[in-house]
């Protein structure tokens, strides 16, 4: 594998989730705006507005990581690569996107949030966590995609969606039984000197640790993918 | 020289299978996969590419097992599926520039010749190019690389019949008989079977039929065009 390859096979992963970029970016920025505003209760019909701009901006970016799901992966999977490279040029192309896409959400924030929030720390806070928390969760769609690949989409998105939200209430549930509630302790960080410290290390190693593990997981998925039997053409 | 084996290779699917077969298949030879649809063709071709994981028994190219070299054997094989595989938003020029990154002997001249002849805009989107048009396509990106085993998937089902004539002309020199690549193809159009192969592979049903030399065959029936023949052997079975 050539320096050349891999930088060819890294833009291809780019520009196939150029749409998923700009609806990411939508998204956090419609959100970036909306939730500080419906948080500070503006009137009504700014409130509905601020809520189908969320719903609509939510909506891009799902119908276009479903293409990205399988689109395009006959062909990147047919080249003389190996799936530890592919798995590779993958995760290298969602920290760029994702780096890019937090761009417009922390312009949006930077603009609408010092208005309205006074703590200027905290907006620095979430603003320089953002981009962290962000690569940790395109990650989780990259392992999304490796176990997509293995099994029955549908069905594996299905527990997959009840999976995620069981997992947050029990997570929720569990914390709260063990050490109070949770808001008491991002309350607690954000008031700390060094929350900054705190949320950057959290996120840097959340993030390290869910991108080894859709590493681990997008080559496993990757060495195991080929279009299924009922599909092809006899 | 690279030659192409399948030892005892057989595939099951609900509602498929092939029985186990064996071939040999060696460098300088040019052969013709026939049958009816359903009959294995494309999936026999398919393993013989790398393109297929799920089968019994073995299938080696070169000097081991495709399974156990894979990726690094693809470099040596060109495939020409049924289907372009592309990404629908990049050009003709892209897409190709694309796939040579991944061939260190890729041509980039010989490309554009090939490109040149087969009459294949290099600014039109890959995503809105016709059967045949995608077919030329992937002729382009499966011999630009001049892999020594050149496996090609019904290559003249979906063009014209002048452009049929320039693409089987392009492989007749591309890999002529005798020299040191091989060439793999299935068909349905028995005339092409006539100009390119030298051997051919009749199948029916998931099982190898008959595996012999074109001159065999014209010997069967002297003075008779040989797709005559292949499709008497066909009613036949």
């Amino acid at each position: 594998m050539t320096d050349q390859a891999f930088r060819a096979l890294v833009g291809v992963e780019f520009r196939r989730s150029r749409k998923f970029l700009v609806g990411i970016g939508i998204m956090f920025s419609v959100a970036a705006v909306a939730v500080p505003v419906l948080g500070f209760g503006l009137e009504g019909w700014r409130a509905v507005l601020s809520v189908l701009g969320i719903s609509v901006a939510l909506q891009v970016p799902l119908e276009v990581a479903k293409d990205k799901m399988t689109g395009g992966l006959e062909l990147l999977t047919t080249l003389p690569l190996r799936a530890s490279t592919l798995a590779l040029a993958r995760l290298t192309a969602i920290a760029l996107f994702s780096a890019l896409s937090a761009l417009p959400f922390a312009v949006a924030a930077g603009l609408t949030w010092p208005g309205i929030v006074e703590d200027a720390g905290t907006v620095r806070t979430i603003a320089v966590a953002f981009p962290m928390f962000w690569i940790t969760l395109s990650a989780c769609c990259s392992a999304a995609l490796a176990i997509v690949l293995r099994f029955k989409a549908r069905t594996v998105m299905t527990y997959g969606f009840f999976a995620v939200l069981a997992a947050f209430f029990a997570g929720s549930y569990l914390y709260d039984r063990l050490f109070g509630s949770p808001l008491r302790a991002i309350q607690a960080i954000m008031a700390s000197d060094h929350t900054l410290l705190i949320v950057t290390a959290a996120a840097l190693g959340a993030s390290t640790l869910v991108l080894t593990g859709s590493f681990l997981l997008a080559r496993k998925g990757l060495e195991r993918y080929e279009p299924e039997p009922d599909t092809m053409d006899w | 020289m690279t030659g192409v084996r399948l030892r005892g290779f057989s595939v099951r699917y609900s509602s498929f299978f092939l029985e186990p077969m064996d071939v040999t298949i060696d460098p300088g030879e040019r052969v013709a996969v026939v049958g009816a649809n359903g009959a294995g063709k494309s999936t026999t071709l398919k393993a013989i590419a790398g393109r297929l994981r799920d089968y019994e028994g073995r299938v080696d190219v070169g000097d081991g097992d495709i399974r156990s070299q894979l990726p690094e054997i693809r470099a040596q094989i060109g495939f020409l599926p049924e289907k372009l595989l592309g990404l629908g938003w990049m050009t003709v020029g892209e897409h190709l520039a694309f796939l040579s990154a991944f061939y260190p002997t890729w041509d980039h001249e010989y490309a554009g010749e090939l490109l040149e002849r087969l009459e294949l805009p290099s600014a039109s989107k890959v995503g809105t190019l016709s059967k045949g048009m995608a077919v030329k396509l992937s002729l382009v990106g499966a011999e630009a690389y001049r892999p020594p085993v050149l496996i090609l998937d019904e290559p003249t089902s979906a063009i014209d019949p002048v452009m049929r004539r320039e693409l089987l002309g392009i492989i007749d020199e591309c890999a002529p008989g005798g020299g040191d690549r091989l060439v793999i193809f299935s068909s349905h159009i028995l005339e092409d079977v006539e100009f390119i192969a030298e051997r051919v592979i009749l199948m029916r049903v998931g099982r190898i039929l008959d595996d012999v030399a074109t001159a065999e065959l014209r010997e069967r029936d002297p003075g008779a065009p040989l797709s005559r023949i292949l499709l008497q052997a066909l009613e036949r079975s």
